[in-house]
């Protein structure tokens, strides 16, 4: 299956549970400070395991960096 | 004698605070995270500064390591400041709005500076997409912060729908091109009941003295700080300047006059 994480395309092969796709992508990073869409609607972190991704889905995981 | 800080404790000398929303703050200068020269930097600045609020922007998390983007909620671990996060790179109400979503999930706080754009080399806002967006997020229970336009229609709008400050720019972003047009900004000031940040342009310490002296409640800035040659020492003139603006501002200045008025007694001058 074929989604969008920021902005580059990514082939799931296992599970397409947003919670185990964020934890793939944070590679062991902890996951504080940091907040998720899925196709421009934010998901709260305590729904990411019961948030199935369908072929297409775009998902951005942000965190705060450096602004003025 | 006894010494300024002395006679503040005494309350002889009273600066006023600044209040935005169901906050207080001591200091009337925020102060934005961006390109400063190291983290180190930032972090003696933003002491030197005395500021209580710095801004932050939402961006992707890249996981590939010296992109420049690293989380700043790490470097501050110790530090105790109010987080004001920007929507800055966004040049649509939706993008807007989204972005400060994502922030309010990253960092917990309903407050956001509105950033929204209309044109990459002046960086003016698009005061019709900042509108839509200030009341998309005012109906979302946001805390608003528009970066706006020295205009005081859009600025009596923005009051109008429920905004917590206003926040006219002086000059175009990182310009340093000062107080563009004091007459805008002071009758702002006047018309409006709700704080009034001046948000970029600052260049240097009479620029932030000015916009003070001319009422406004505080003073946003980065590139005045961050992009002098030694940002720690100019963190420190703009709060001095910032204070000493505030202070003249609230001492109430004497009249402009065309013509001399003697300040020492004209009775008993020798020959008279």
């Amino acid at each position: 299956m074929k989604i969008k994480l920021n902005g580059e395309l990514k082939i799931l092969n296992g599970s397409n549970l947003l919670d185990e796709v964020i934890t793939s992508y944070l590679n062991g990073k902890e996951a504080r400070g940091i907040a998720v869409a899925l196709n421009s609607t934010i998901v709260p972190k305590q729904k990411w395991n019961d948030t199935a991704l369908n072929e297409n889905d775009e998902v951005e995981i942000v965190h705060a960096v450096q602004g003025g | 004698m006894r010494s300024p800080a002395a006679l503040r404790m005494t309350g002889i000398i009273k600066m006023n605070k600044l209040k935005i929303a169901d906050k207080e703050f001591t200091s009337r200068l925020i102060v934005g995270t961006s390109r400063y020269p190291d983290p180190k930097t930032m972090l003696e600045a933003l002491d030197a500064s005395g500021t209580e609020m710095i801004t932050v922007s939402i961006r992707r998390l890249n996981m590939h390591t010296g992109n420049g983007q690293e989380s700043i909620m790490e470097m501050l671990s110790k530090k105790d400041f109010s987080i004001l996060p920007n929507t800055a790179g966004c040049y649509t109400a939706k993008e807007a709005v989204l972005t400060a979503k994502l922030a309010r999930e990253a960092l917990s706080t309903n407050w956001i500076k509105l950033e929204v754009i209309g044109d990459d080399e002046t960086l003016f806002p698009d005061v019709s997409e900042l509108l839509k967006a200030s009341e998309e997020l005012l109906n979302d229970g946001f805390v608003v912060l528009p970066y706006c336009n020295d205009d005081p229609v859009t600025c009596k709008k923005l009051a109008d729908m429920g905004c917590a400050a206003v926040m006219p720019l002086g000059a175009p972003i990182g310009s340093g091109m000062g107080i563009r047009n004091p007459y805008n900004i002071q009758i702002i000031r006047e018309i409006i009941d709700i704080p009034v940040i001046v948000d970029a342009g600052v260049g240097t310490a009479s620029d932030a003295a000015l916009a003070m002296e001319l009422g406004v409640d505080g003073i946003l800035m980065n590139s005045a700080i961050a992009g002098a040659q030694h940002p720690v020492q100019m963190a420190l003139a703009m709060k001095l300047a910032v204070e000493a603006g505030r202070l003249a501002f609230e001492s109430g200045r004497i009249p402009k006059k065309l013509y001399a008025n003697a300040s020492s007694p004209i009775e008993g001058v020798i020959g008279s």
